[in-house]
Order: structure tokens, then sequence, then C-alpha cells
């Protein structure tokens, strides 16, 4: 949490979560019980939204337990009780050393990653897309707006809170309004083809369905 | 750390933990309480019923599976009306238009899906 003020009671909430996501995702890997390691990653989920809200990402920790702990999880699970003779967990193969090469690449990629962004410089995003960078930052505002109407202009944003000065303090600040917000106004588009992506998932599981039905 | 972020957060904390306790404590009461006299006829599942054979695993329809899917659709489409329902009375008309089409669109999936019998079981 660079840059960012925290108190004892949000460090003591960040490492005791943080060791549930750790240790559930160890006991993932190393049951061999499958069911019960399908049980820990949603676990394992749980944690990790906890740490979103820790970063005060509220919107991301809601979809991570809607999508994640909800859904995915009962899909993984349905996965299992699909497939026969899955207790036992897979039969052991030569490929541990090749495993754990991969996993100590993607680790080190990750943490040389984490030390050399600098999290709280937000210029590089506000030269990208000024409007994201202003949802991040709490300080979205609508007086450019042409989509929403001027008796409303003040309803949306939200206010930038004190000491916008540098865009620290403001951080996530009410991130839902403010995407809300983006989808209304500069994404109407890749909104509504989002739910055009969602209506081929749900042809596509049940043409899967249909072929299965007509081969029996 | 915004002002009032722990407090606020801290009461979601003890709420799911009062919670958590209701449902140990329900069952630690329950297991304090209850005689306990076991036998081999008790530990089966259905008390005199069939014994269970050797295998306790056995493989499910397959078109259970088709409804985790759709859950998993309509779950990520409420995802996306979070945040338009914090703005969209706030806002234009228009607004309220567009998430009409975004769930009209899902709507024509289900209405298909139904109409091709997905959704029956056979």
């Amino acid at each position: 949490m660079n840059g960012v003020e925290g108190s004892s009671v949000t460090d003591v909430a960040f490492w005791v979560v943080s060791a549930i996501a750790i240790a559930a995702s160890i006991m993932v890997v190393t049951l061999r019980d499958i069911f019960r390691a399908a049980l820990f990653l949603a676990l394992s989920f749980l944690a990790v939204a906890g740490l979103y809200i820790l970063l005060r990402a509220e919107f991301l920790a809601v979809v991570q337990i809607l999508v994640y702990v909800g859904a995915i999880s009962i899909l993984i699970v349905f996965a299992i009780v699909l497939v026969r003779d899955m207790p036992g967990g897979g039969k052991d193969n030569h490929l541990k050393v090749v495993a754990a090469t991969v996993a100590a690449l993607l680790g080190a990629l990750a943490i040389f990653v984490s030390y050399n962004s600098d999290f709280t410089n937000l210029d590089a995003l506000e030269s990208s897309n000024a409007d994201v960078a202003a949802a991040l930052t709490g300080t979205y505002d609508l007086d450019a707006s042409n989509a929403v109407g001027d008796e409303y202009e003040d309803q949306i944003a939200v206010a930038p809170p004190e000491g916008a000065e540098g865009t620290e303090i403001g951080i996530f600040s009410n991130s839902t309004g403010s995407i809300g917000g983006l989808f209304i106004r500069d994404f109407v588009l890749p909104f509504e083809a989002v739910s055009v992506l969602l209506l081929a998932a749900m042809i596509g599981a049940l043409a899967l369905l249909r072929q299965r039905g007509e081969e029996s | 750390m915004p002002e009032g972020f722990d407090v606020k957060w801290a009461a979601v904390v003890i709420g799911a933990g009062v919670g958590l306790m209701a449902i140990v404590g329900l069952f630690m009461t329950s297991w304090f309480l209850s005689p306990k006299r076991p036998s081999e006829d008790k530990g089966v599942a259905y008390e005199s019923g069939i014994r269970p054979g050797e295998f306790r695993w056995s493989q499910i329809n397959i078109r259970y599976y088709i409804y985790a899917l759709l859950f998993l659709i309509f779950d990520v489409e409420a995802v996306f009306l979070f945040p338009w329902t914090i703005t969209f009375l706030k806002s234009s008309d228009i607004v309220f238009y567009e998430m009409l089409v975004f769930l009209g669109i899902l709507l024509f999936g289900l209405a298909f899906a139904w109409r091709k019998g997905a959704l029956s079981w056979r």
C-alpha cells in the first residue's frame, strides 16, 4: 500500500487476509482430494476479494465474490462431479520439474513488475485516457458530457476528495458510480457488445448440450 | 485510506463474524447436548437402507451443467447491473433504454433456448 496512508487495523486485516489466501492456495495444490481442493480454491477467491476491498476497489471485490466465488467455483465443482473416478486425484507424472520452473519464472516476473511499477503515478494513465483516470481517482466530471443533460451534470460526478492535488488520497474513491458513469457515457457500444458476447456464450453452451443429446 | 474506512468495514467483518459464530455455535450446541451411542448401522447414509458399495463416486448427468453455465452468464449480467443502478436515476432517459437493449439481447437468448427446448428435461 505504497503511498496510501494505512492504519494498523487495515495492516492487520491485510496480513490476515493474505495469510488465508496463501494458505488456501497451498492447500489447493497439495490436497489429493480434488473436491476439497475446489472448496479451498473458493476460499482463496474470497480472500482475494478481501484484498480488493483493502485496495479500495469495492466494485471489483463484489465482482470477485459474485463471479468467482459464486459462479466459477460452482462450475469447477460441477466439472468435478461430472467426471468419473476423480476422488483419487491425477496420477503422478514426470512434469514436476517443468511445472516448478514455469511457476518460479512467473512468480519472479510478478515480483519484478510489482517492484518496478509506481502505482501512485497516474500521469501515464491520464495521458492515455483521461476519463478512465478520472474514474479511478474519483474526480469524474460530467461537464464535458454530451450524453447526459446539463441538469444532471453534478449528480454522477463524485466530489473530488479533499487534498485532490496529489492523486494518492482520492484513488479508487467510490469506483462503482464512476464505472457506471463510464458505461453510460463513453463506453456504450462496448457495454452493449458485452451482451452479445454473453448471448454467444449462451448459444455455445446450448449447442454443446444439443450435440450430446442427438448422439444418445 | 479515506476516513471511516476502518469503521465501515469493521461493521461488515463483525457481521460476518457473528453469522459464522451463530452457525458454529449451533453445531457445537447440538454436538454437546446430543447423546452419543455410535453403532455401525447408524453410520450408514440411509438408515435401514441398502448398504453402500465400494464405489463412493458416481457420475451425474451432464444436463446439470447447462444450468451452471446459464447461471454464470446471468451472474455476469448482474455485475453490469450494479454500476448502472447507481447512475441511471440521475441520468437522462436514454440510459434506461441502453440497459433495456442490454437485457433484451440476453432475454432473446433465453427465449431462444426455451423455444429450442434446451431447458426441458428429457
